[in-house]
C-alpha cells in the first residue's frame, strides 16, 4: 500500500529540545523595552530562553486556532498560518531554534505575544528578538515523554513595549509599505492574538465580496472589511454587500452577523463614515464596527482580549467618533487616552 | 490554465467522473504533506515534467525534459539565460536525447548574444516558423521565470551584448540552481518511452525507486518504505542492468508526471483514496448554494402612452434632436446606436445631466444632485410623484464603461441614506437606479448581488444601461410611448430595451 510518508521537518513538531527547570509560572515584559524576565514554580528567576518547540508557535498557528465556526467552513480563506505577517521570523535548522530577519521584521510583536516561554522581546532597533543561549540557566534538556506536552499557561506582567514605542508610532507607515497580502495578515492575527477568530480571502480570489469573516468566544460570528488606506467610507458599503451575500448564499439572518471594519486610521471627523454609519443603524438596525491596526497592536501588546462585542463596542457613529470608551474598558485610565499615534483612537481632524 | 499546472506537475488526476473532476495523486498529497517545506518537491517535480506522458498530451513530436534542457543550456551558457533567449532555445527544442543537444542549444543562446538584431531576428524566425505571436511566445515564459525565481535557482540581473554596448535582463542560476542543474546532468533521465516497454514488474521497480528516491531529495522520511523498497532490491538491479543505468546513479524520473493512471493505480494500489476530490466549475460562475435562475431579474420595459400633461419638463430641445436622429435612420435601433455613439466618451459633466434630461423626456421629473452637498449622496434623483423620489447613481462611460458591484453598493447606500435623512420624501419599497454606459455580460456578479440586496434588506434596486435609456426617449420622442413609471418605481434588475 502506498502512503503518504511525513517530512523530516515536520516529524518533529510538538517535540520541544529544551523545559525549564520547573514550571513557569508568570512571565514579566515590564515597562520598558527590555528582555522578559520568568519565574519559576521552584523560585528560580531570569531571562526567558527559547526552549526549541519544534510547533514553533511564535511563527505558526495550530489548525484548531485557525478554525473558524461550522458555518464558515466552506468559506476558501487564505490558507497560511504564519504568525508573521512579513515572513520575518523563520526556523533555523542550524541552530535548531527561530530566527528573525531585522530587514523583514516590522516590530508588530505578534511572535512575542505568540512565545509561550517568554524567549522572544522587542529590541531598542524594533525588531524582535529571540533569546535562545539560556543566559540564567534555567533549562535542562527535555525528556522525550515530556517534550510534547501542551504549552505552559503561565501568567504574563506588564507590555510589549511603551505604547509610545517608535514602530508602534509609525504603524501607518509600516502599513503603506506592506504589500495587500502582508497587511491582510496583520490584521488577521492581530485579530485572532486579540481574540476574535478570523480568516481572511485567499490572495487572488474575486469571487469572495468580503474581505475576510471573524467569530467570537462568544459565538458571535460576522463580516469583516480591511480598509487601510483613504478609502474609508468604502468600508461600510462592503460590509453590507458582504452581509448580503452572507444572507444569500448561507440562509443567515442578517442582524446575528457582527460588521467589522478595521482601518489604519479613524477618518476626519468631518467625513460622511460617522453619519452613513449611523444611517445604517437607523434604516437596517445593523451596526458597523470600527477598530484601527493601532488600537489592535495596543490590546496585543497589553494582552488584553476580546472575548465578546457586545452592543456598542467598537461603534464609532455621528454621536461618538473615538474609541475611547472601549479602549477604558480594556486598559483602564492609565492607558485609556495614551494614543499610539494619530487617528488610531479618534478622528485625524 | 492552474488545472494544466498542476497536471503536468503531477499532482492531480482526472477521475473516471470527467476530464474536470480531479483528485489529489499520491505526489500531490506528499506536497500537502511537506507544509512549509515544500520548495524541495515543487522543484523535484518541476525537473519531473517531461514530454511525452501519459498526464498532458503535448502538440508536435515531442521528447524532452524541458527543465532539464533549459538549467543545463544555461550551465553551458554562462550561467545564465535571457526571456527570449529561453523562447529560440530549449523551449523552442522538440528533442533533447541526442548526445549533443544541450551544447547545441547553449551555442545557439551565445549566438543570438552578439547584438540585439541576433535575438530579434532569431525571436521572429522562430515566431513565424511555430505560427505564433512574439507575445504569445513570451507569455509562455512567465510560469518557467517565475517558478525558477521562487525555487532560488535563479536571480535576475543585466548583461551586455558580446558586440553592443547595450544590456538586456537575464536571469542567472543561484549556487542553489547550479547544484540542481549539475545534478540533473549527472543523472540517468529516464524517460516514459524508456519505461514504457519494461515489464510490469520492472516498470514498478524502477518507478517506486524513482519515486521514493525524489522524495528522500525533497525531504522527506523513506524510513517508513524501507523495507519495500530493499524486497524490490533485486528487481531494481535488473531492471538498472537492463537500462545500463550505475546503481549508484540518481534517476530523474517521476512515475506520476509519466505513466498511465492505470499503471500509477497498479504501482500505487492507494494512492487514488489519499484525498479528497474537488471539481472545478466549467464556467466561472459563482458556486453559490441555493442560486437558482436569474431570469427575473432581466425585464422588458413596460410601455404606456405618453399623457401630454405629463410631459412637464422642459426638454423640448432633446426632444427635437432625438427625433431628427430617428428620422435619419432607417430603424429605431441604428438611430439608437447612433445616439450612443455620440455619447461614448462623455464625462460626468456631460453625461449626468444627459441622463437626467433623457428621464425627463420619458416624462419624469428628475434633477442632478448639487455638487459638496453631503445628505445628497446620489447623483441625480428622478420623482414619480410626491412621495416616491428614486435616487439614481450614474456611471459615465468616462468613469467606467461597463458598470460593476460598485455601482451596486453605492445604490444600496444611496437608499439608505435618503431613508435615514429624509430629505426626500419616499419609502422603502420604491427603487433605488443606477444608469451606466454598458452593463456587463452576465456572469452572475451585479445580478447575484442585486438578489442578495433584496433578500437581505428589501430593497429593490434596478439597472438601466444607456442605449436602453436612449431607446426609450427616442420611441417616447417619435411614438409618444414611455416607460411605466408603476414598472420604473418597482424596477429590480435590469431593464433590457
Amino acid at each position: 500500500m502506498a502512503e503518504v510518508i511525513p517530512h523530516r521537518l515536520t516529524m518533529q513538531r510538538g517535540r520541544k529540545l529544551l523545559d525549564y527547570r520547573a514550571r513557569l509560572i508568570r512571565t514579566q515584559f515590564g515597562s520598558g523595552v527590555r528582555p522578559v524576565a520568568v519565574d519559576l514554580r521552584n523560585g528560580l528567576q531570569g531571562r526567558g530562553t527559547c526552549l526549541g518547540c519544534h510547533d514553533a508557535p511564535c511563527m505558526e498557528y495550530a489548525a484548531d486556532e485557525l478554525a473558524m465556526p461550522t458555518v464558515f467552513q466552506s468559506f476558501p480563506g487564505d490558507p497560511s498560518n504564519s504568525t508573521c505577517p512579513t515572513q520575518a521570523i523563520r526556523w533555523s535548522e542550524l541552530l535548531d531554534h527561530p530566527q528573525v530577519s531585522s530587514e523583514a521584521c516590522i516590530g508588530c510583536g505578534i511572535c512575542i505575544s505568540r512565545c509561550p516561554y517568554g524567549a522572544i522581546s522587542l529590541g531598542d532597533d524594533g525588531v524582535a528578538r529571540v533569546e535562545a543561549t539560556d543566559p540564567d540557566n534555567l533549562t535542562r534538556p527535555t525528556a522525550a515523554a515530556e517534550s510534547a506536552r501542551p504549552h505552559a499557561q503561565a501568567s504574563r506582567d506588564g507590555q510589549i513595549a511603551p505604547i509610545a514605542f517608535y514602530t508602534m508610532r509609525r504603524t501607518r507607515q509600516t502599513l503603506e509599505e506592506l504589500d495587500s497580502q502582508e497587511s491582510s495578515l496583520l490584521v488577521r492575527n492581530l485579530l485572532i492574538e486579540c481574540g476574535i477568530k478570523c480568516r481572511i480571502r485567499r490572495r487572488g480570489d474575486t469571487n469572495l465580496r468580503m474581505d475576510g469573516l471573524i467569530a467570537t468566544s462568544a459565538d458571535q460570528i460576522g463580516v469583516l472589511e480591511i480598509e487601510l488606506g483613504n478609502a474609508a467610507l468604502e468600508s461600510p458599503r462592503s460590509l453590507l454587500e458582504d452581509v448580503a451575500v452572507i444572507h444569500g448564499r448561507h440562509k443567515i439572518d442578517i442582524h446575528q452577523l457582527e460588521l467589522l471594519s478595521v482601518l489604519s486610521a479613524l477618518p476626519n471627523a468631518r467625513s460622511e463614515y460617522y453619519q452613513v454609519i449611523s444611517d445604517i443603524r437607523k434604516v437596517l438596525s445593523l451596526q458597523c464596527r470600527t477598530i484601527t491596526v493601532g488600537a489592535l497592536l495596543v490590546l496585543l501588546w497589553t494582552f488584553s482580549r476580546i472575548q465578546a462585542l457586545p452592543v456598542n463596542s467598537f461603534v464609532v457613529s455621528s454621536s461618538n467618533k473615538t474609541l475611547f470608551n472601549d479602549m477604558h474598558h480594556y486598559l483602564g485610565q492609565s492607558l485609556q487616552y495614551q494614543e499610539p499615534y494619530p487617528g488610531a483612537y479618534r478622528p485625524l481632524k | 490554465m492552474y488545472a494544466e499546472l498542476f497536471r503536468a506537475l503531477g499532482w492531480l488526476h482526472p477521475t473516471e467522473l470527467g476530464a474536470l473532476h480531479f483528485t489529489f495523486t499520491l505526489l500531490g498529497s506528499q506536497v500537502v504533506a511537506a507544509g512549509k517545506n515544500y520548495l524541495p518537491i515543487l522543484g523535484e517535480t518541476v525537473v519531473g515534467i517531461s514530454h511525452p506522458s501519459h498526464v498532458l498530451t503535448s502538440k508536435g513530436n515531442h521528447n524532452i525534459r524541458p527543465f532539464g534542457l533549459l538549467l543545463q543550456t544555461m550551465l553551458e551558457s554562462d550561467g545564465c539565460i535571457s526571456r527570449d533567449e529561453m523562447i529560440v532555445g530549449p523551449l523552442s527544442a522538440s528533442s533533447d536525447r541526442e548526445p549533443n543537444a544541450v551544447s547545441r542549444t547553449a551555442d545557439l543562446v551565445i549566438s543570438v548574444r552578439a547584438d540585439q538584431t541576433a535575438i530579434s531576428h532569431a525571436l521572429a524566425q522562430t515566431a513565424n516558423a511555430q505560427g505564433v505571436q512574439i507575445n504569445t511566445l513570451q507569455n509562455y515564459t512567465r510560469w518557467p521565470i517565475a517558478v525558477m525565481r521562487d525555487l532560488g535557482w535563479t536571480t535576475k540581473t543585466r548583461r551586455r551584448y558580446a558586440n553592443s554596448r547595450r544590456s538586456f535582463e537575464v536571469h542567472y542560476l543561484t549556487a542553489d540552481g547550479r547544484r540542481v542543474a549539475e545534478r540533473v546532468a549527472r543523472s540517468a533521465d529516464l524517460r516514459l518511452n524508456d519505461v514504457a516497454v519494461l515489464p510490469f514488474d520492472e516498470k514498478k521497480a524502477i518507478s517506486l525507486h524513482a519515486h521514493y528516491s525524489m522524495l528522500d531529495r525533497a525531504g522527506f522520511d523513506i524510513d517508513q518504505v524501507r523495507f519495500t523498497l530493499e524486497a524490490l532490491e533485486p528487481s531494481i538491479r535488473r531492471t538498472l542492468d537492463r537500462l545500463q543505468i550505475l546503481r549508484e546513479k540518481d534517476i530523474v524520473f517521476s512515475p506520476f508526471q509519466s505513466l498511465s493512471i492505470s499503471d500509477i493505480k497498479r504501482i500505487f494500489p492507494s494512492s487514488e483514496s489519499v484525498a479528497s476530490e474537488l471539481t472545478l466549475a466549467s464556467t466561472g460562475e459563482s458556486s453559490g448554494t441555493g442560486r437558482g435562475s436569474r431570469d427575473h431579474l432581466f425585464v422588458k420595459p413596460k410601455l404606456v402612452e405618453m399623457l401630454p400633461e405629463r410631459d412637464y419638463v422642459s426638454t423640448d430641445e432633446l426632444r427635437t434632436q432625438l427625433s431628427d436622429l430617428r428620422s435619419k435612420h432607417r430603424s429605431l435601433e441604428s438611430a439608437t446606436d447612433a445616439f450612443v455613439e455620440q455619447h461614448n466618451s462623455d464625462t460626468q459633466r456631460e453625461f449626468y445631466p444627459l441622463v437626467v434630461d433623457l428621464i425627463g423626456v420619458l416624462g419624469i421629473e428628475a434633477e442632478v444632485s448639487r455638487g459638496g452637498v453631503n445628505y445628497e449622496r446620489w447623483d441625480a434623483c428622478a420623482y414619480l410623484d410626491e412621495t416616491s423620489a428614486i435616487p439614481i447613481e450614474i456611471k459615465s462611460p468616462a468613469e467606467e464603461e461597463y458598470l460593476s458591484t460598485k455601482a451596486v453598493r453605492q445604490a444600496l447606500e444611496n437608499k439608505i441614506v435618503l431613508l435615514a435623512r429624509g430629505s426626500l420624501n419616499t419609502t422603502r419599497e420604491v427603487s433605488t437606479v443606477i444608469v451606466g454606459f454598458r452593463v456587463p455580460n452576465e456572469r452572475g456578479d451585479m445580478s447575484l448581488l442585486i438578489d442578495d440586496i433584496y433578500s437581505a434588506y428589501s430593497v429593490s434596486i434596478g439597472v438601466i444601461d444607456f442605449r436602453t435609456l436612449g431607446l426609450l426617449a427616442i420611441r417616447c420622442a417619435t411614438q409618444g410611448l414611455t416607460i411605466d413609471p408603476q414598472q420604473l418605481g418597482s424596477l429590480r434588475g435590469f431593464l433590457r430595451g
